[in-house]
């Protein structure tokens, strides 16, 4: 009887739940009209996605089905100029195939296509019948064809035609905008790039002199450094990676400090104390070592005497907070504003920042605090998860 | 009784303060780096199990042991057990993705935007289930060192463990845990061994494993701190008294919800009906089993691991380091029965572990042991209850409530000391519910939502965000449903239907799971492949 009641009390509160959830979001009862226009703003809608990935076979077969149905033809096909990529309908009434299945073998039995920068109508053979053929324009170049058919009965009509140059238009604009994200993304690793060749020569000149002070007097030493100079430049030129776990960063900044010191002997004090809660967050590569190299330039390179540099890591549950502080000259507000937007000539912290905000978002990035005499405060916030970047 | 107190007040100063400087202790600070090196898996593994030992295993176990039996004894099974299934089907892949919370889980794996919110409101609402019994073990704790009321040991754990994390005390500083944990296993053990070798063995009392009911060995008076029904078991009457005489000989009578069994029904760990009922037992285990990689404090730790195979290694260590805390509680269990049968009296079995070093050791020596105890119980509970209020208030701050990440530390604090409010009132208004079922009904939640979740979303591509939404809001609330009917009927738990009210896993999560798949099935997934691979595909070997 209580098991009943139990039972009973958990279904009647889920189902209310449910009901409440479909009560305010009622199903809307449209006219045939604007039932249409739905039909053909979700088809519009579901081919979005996957063509904004590119023309490729996977993305237009999966758009063809949304595309078929945009224009009511009786078979639909794309090309790009040469192969078909995806087709769609048109049961052939005389293979008992339809136009999908058949589509690799379909290259010769359609070479009286129209090959034309323009909407064209043209009669083709038996099972193809009327068609109508548009260009996919990508800035002002043809990258292929879309190809309606409509079946050897049934007459064209105008709306046919003006529908397929439409359809062919949405597509060209999804693809374009491929085109616009892959250009952002060799921007982004343009500037990646860039922040590489900038690691200074100066570096690499200071390093090799320190290794060749210490060849004669402590050859084992100078070996050693060597190879870090080797590991550290590796980590920094080579290409492919974009993303690394915080301990990876840390580790070659670390590769990077022991060169430093080699060169600044006992005036360089460098501090570290990271959290081993956070050593596991994802950081575009190349994130802290600018921001440490930046603390040993201002640091001590400018400096007389004994300088301490501190790489703090504290984990702040959902973020972590990451912590350069320097003890050198220091600047006022303004600079350090004009440093993070890269206005002050280095492109070091603008770029990290930049890099930051467009991984995680507006709320993360770099924060310079700066007085003048009283050394500077870098930091960086990160979150401990974001989807879809991960370490490679 | 002083000793107690001193013991823990000392624990508690020792928690304040490495919430304090240990924190900074706990880092690895160096002239140049050792930081890059990651936590390896013992610590990773000790952190874990300091975070889960919490009062129902400390007390709670024990306690239930000498109310029901042996029966009790599938509750550590099944809180052992349960990181065997987290091992096997959840621990890599959710650490390859690289998800920090269930709520970060949820909305990268289902990207709808009221997947995050779901999920946060129920990691609220199973840290806000499992917070009652903390705070209860507190004030079993303070009124048996004490003899304060219930209430004041309540209000006043929950008053420093919410100003502590508020205050930015008590984080989930790795190594700070992994101490936590060896305090816990001393201070559970190390009185056990050393009563076991002071009484040469257990004790052979015919009521522990004959056809004997508990009986008092000597006269004596009970004083209850109320007028309270009690059971005579010699004549089978009930009356409400407020104090019994007994005397040589005569069998303890029995609080109301108690049945008075000999030893032969009291080893059984499996009976018809009641406590040791097959349907109850199941149901437990099926919470536990599943519940476990459900728990908000606890599937965090997990991200300190380095990669998935750390935290396979890692999970493998908590199972051998949980299993040699649970040797214990039966301990504890065995010589109560034996040596604090007024406790069936009084009905407060929950502070069995605190009171048997006394009454098996008369003197200085028994004292010293009550302190170790009493000081264990107190750092359990309140590094439990730290952790499940850090993640209440990051869940808030983070997930529910968004803006500015540098805000979000003034938000983080006031809301660990509102989020407290309601566990502290629900802890005041059950003080007759034992903490292990209380307990049991945190991991029944997780096991109903946050298990089925987990599992299909590792390793069932065709999951939909409806689909994973409609298993969770059922899950929850027949779960949540059934308990509720359970405590306002005020159901026996020696029927087999007043168990499954108190232990509705093994109705809510087929529930949940069937819930999931038939409206999963009803749509096409969207495009999972990434995100599959993102679970599945093993780390590269570092360079």
């Amino acid at each position: 009887m209580d098991v009943l009641l139990g039972v009973l009390l958990g279904v009647v509160l889920s189902a209310s739940v449910f009901a409440v959830s479909r009560l305010l979001a009622p199903r809307r009862v449209l006219a045939p009209g604007e039932e249409g226009v739905r039909a053909a703003l979700h088809a519009a809608a579901a081919t979005l996605p996957h063509l904004r990935k590119g023309l490729t076979r996977e993305s237009a077969g999966k758009a063809i089905g949304h595309l078929h149905a945009l224009t009511q033809a009786a078979g639909v096909l794309i090309d790009d100029g040469e192969t078909v990529l995806a087709a769609d309908g048109l049961p052939a009434e005389t293979r008992h195939v339809s136009l999908k299945r058949d589509c690799p073998s379909l290259g010769n039995a359609l070479d009286w296509l129209p090959d034309s920068s323009r909407v064209e109508v043209h009669s083709g053979p038996a099972p193809f019948g009327n068609t109508v053929v548009a260009p996919l324009m990508v800035g002002g170049e043809r990258i292929g064809r879309l190809a309606a058919f409509y079946g050897p009965e049934r007459r064209l009509r105008p709306e046919d035609t003006r529908v397929v140059s439409e359809v062919a238009a949405l597509v060209s604009a999804q693809v374009e905008l491929s085109v616009l994200a892959e250009q952002e993304e060799r921007l982004a690793q343009a500037e990646l790039r860039a922040l590489r060749a900038q690691i200074s020569p100066h570096f690499i000149y200071n390093a090799l002199a320190a290794v060749a002070n210490s060849i004669h007097t402590k050859p084992e030493e100078a070996r050693e450094l060597l190879t870090e100079f080797a590991e550290f430049t590796r980590y920094a030129f080579r290409g492919n990676r974009s993303y690394v776990t915080l301990a990876d960063e840390l580790h070659y900044v670390e590769k990077y400090l022991r060169l430093e010191q080699a060169r600044f002997g006992d005036r360089l004090d460098v501090r570290v104390s990271v959290a081993p809660e956070v050593l596991t967050a994802v950081v575009p590569v190349l994130s802290m070592q600018p921001l440490v190299e930046n603390a040993v330039r201002h640091g001590v390179e400018k400096a007389v005497g004994p300088c301490r540099v501190e790489i703090l890591g504290a984990d702040l549950d959902t973020d972590v907070e990451l912590t350069v502080r320097d003890g050198g000259a220091g600047m006022d507000a303004e600079a350090a504003d004009a440093a993070l937007h890269g206005r002050a000539g280095g492109i070091g912290l603008a770029n990290v920042h930049a890099r930051l905000q467009s991984t995680f978002g507006p709320e993360y990035g770099l924060e310079v605090e700066s007085t003048p005499g009283q050394g500077t405060v870098v930091k960086m916030l990160v979150p401990k998860f974001r989807a879809g970047v991960r370490a490679a | 009784m002083t000793l107690s107190i001193i013991a823990v007040i000392a624990v508690t100063g020792a928690a304040l303060g490495i919430g304090t400087y240990g924190v900074k202790l706990a880092r690895t600070t160096s002239d140049l780096f050792v930081a890059s090196r990651a936590v390896s898996p013992w610590w990773n593994a000790a952190a874990i199990s300091g975070e889960y030992l919490s009062a129902a295993s400390f007390l709670g176990v024990s306690g239930l042991m000498l109310k029901f039996g042996a029966s009790a004894l599938w509750l550590p099974v099944g809180f052992t057990a349960g990181y065997l299934t987290l091992l096997l089907f959840v621990a890599a892949p959710l650490r390859r993705f690289g998800s920090y919370t269930i709520p970060d889980f949820a909305e990268a794996r289902l990207p709808a935007p009221y997947m995050r919110l779901l999920a946060a409101g129920i990691v609220l609402l199973i840290s806000g289930c499992y917070l009652v019994p903390q705070l209860k073990g507190a004030g079993v704790t303070l009124r048996a060192i004490t003899d304060a009321p219930y209430w004041v040991g309540v209000a006043l754990v929950s008053l420093i463990v919410a100003l502590n994390v508020s205050l930015g005390g008590m984080r989930g500083v790795t190594y700070v845990q992994a101490f936590q944990y060896w305090v816990k296993v001393f201070a559970i053990a190390f009185p056990a061994l050393l009563l076991l070798i002071h009484l040469g063995g257990l004790p052979a009392r015919a009521a522990l494993f004959g056809e004997e009911i508990p009986r008092a060995d000597r006269a004596m008076v009970i004083e209850l701190d109320a007028p309270r029904p009690v059971t005579f078991p010699d004549t089978g009457e009930t009356r409400v008294v407020s104090r019994v005489e007994l005397a040589r000989g005569d069998a303890f009578p029995v609080a109301e919800g108690i049945d008075a069994q000999t030893g032969d029904e009291w080893s059984r760990p499996v009976a018809e009906s009641g406590r040791g009922s097959p349907i109850l037992i199941y149901s437990l285990l099926l919470a536990t089993f599943l519940g476990t990689m459900g728990l908000p404090h606890i599937l965090v730790r997990f991200y300190t691991n380095p990669d998935g195979s750390a935290a396979r290694r890692t999970t493998v260590r908590v199972l051998g380091l949980l299993g040699v805390f649970y040797l214990f509680p039966a301990v504890y269990g065995l010589l109560g029965r034996a040596f604090t049968p007024e406790l069936y009296v009084t009905g407060d079995t929950d502070s069995v572990v605190l009171r048997v070093p006394a009454a098996a050791w008369p003197g200085p020596m028994g004292d010293i042991l009550a302190a170790i105890v009493a000081a264990g119980a107190f750092a359990a509970f309140m590094s439990t209850a730290s952790g499940l209020l850090v993640s209440i208030a990051g869940t808030v701050s983070h997930d529910v409530v968004p803006g500015k990440a540098r805000k979000r530390r003034t938000r983080f604090r006031i809301v660990s000391v509102v989020g407290m409010l309601p566990p502290a009132l629900l802890a005041l208004a059950t003080p007759n519910v034992d903490i292990s079922v209380l307990v049991g009904w945190a991991f029944a939640l997780a096991a109903s939502t946050f298990c089925p979740l987990l599992l299909l979303g590792v390793w069932w591509p065709r999951l939909t965000a409806s689909g994973a939404a409609a298993g969770m809001l059922a899950g929850a609330t027949v779960a949540t449903g059934m308990i509720a009917a359970g405590l306002i009927g005020d159901v026996s738990q020696e029927t087999a239907a007043g168990a499954i009210l108190t232990q509705p896993a093994a109705v809510s999560v087929p529930i949940a799971f069937a819930a999931m798949i038939v409206i999963s099935l009803r749509r096409p997934p969207q495009n999972v492949s990434a995100v599959m691979a993102a679970l599945h595909v093993p780390e590269p070997v570092s360079p």
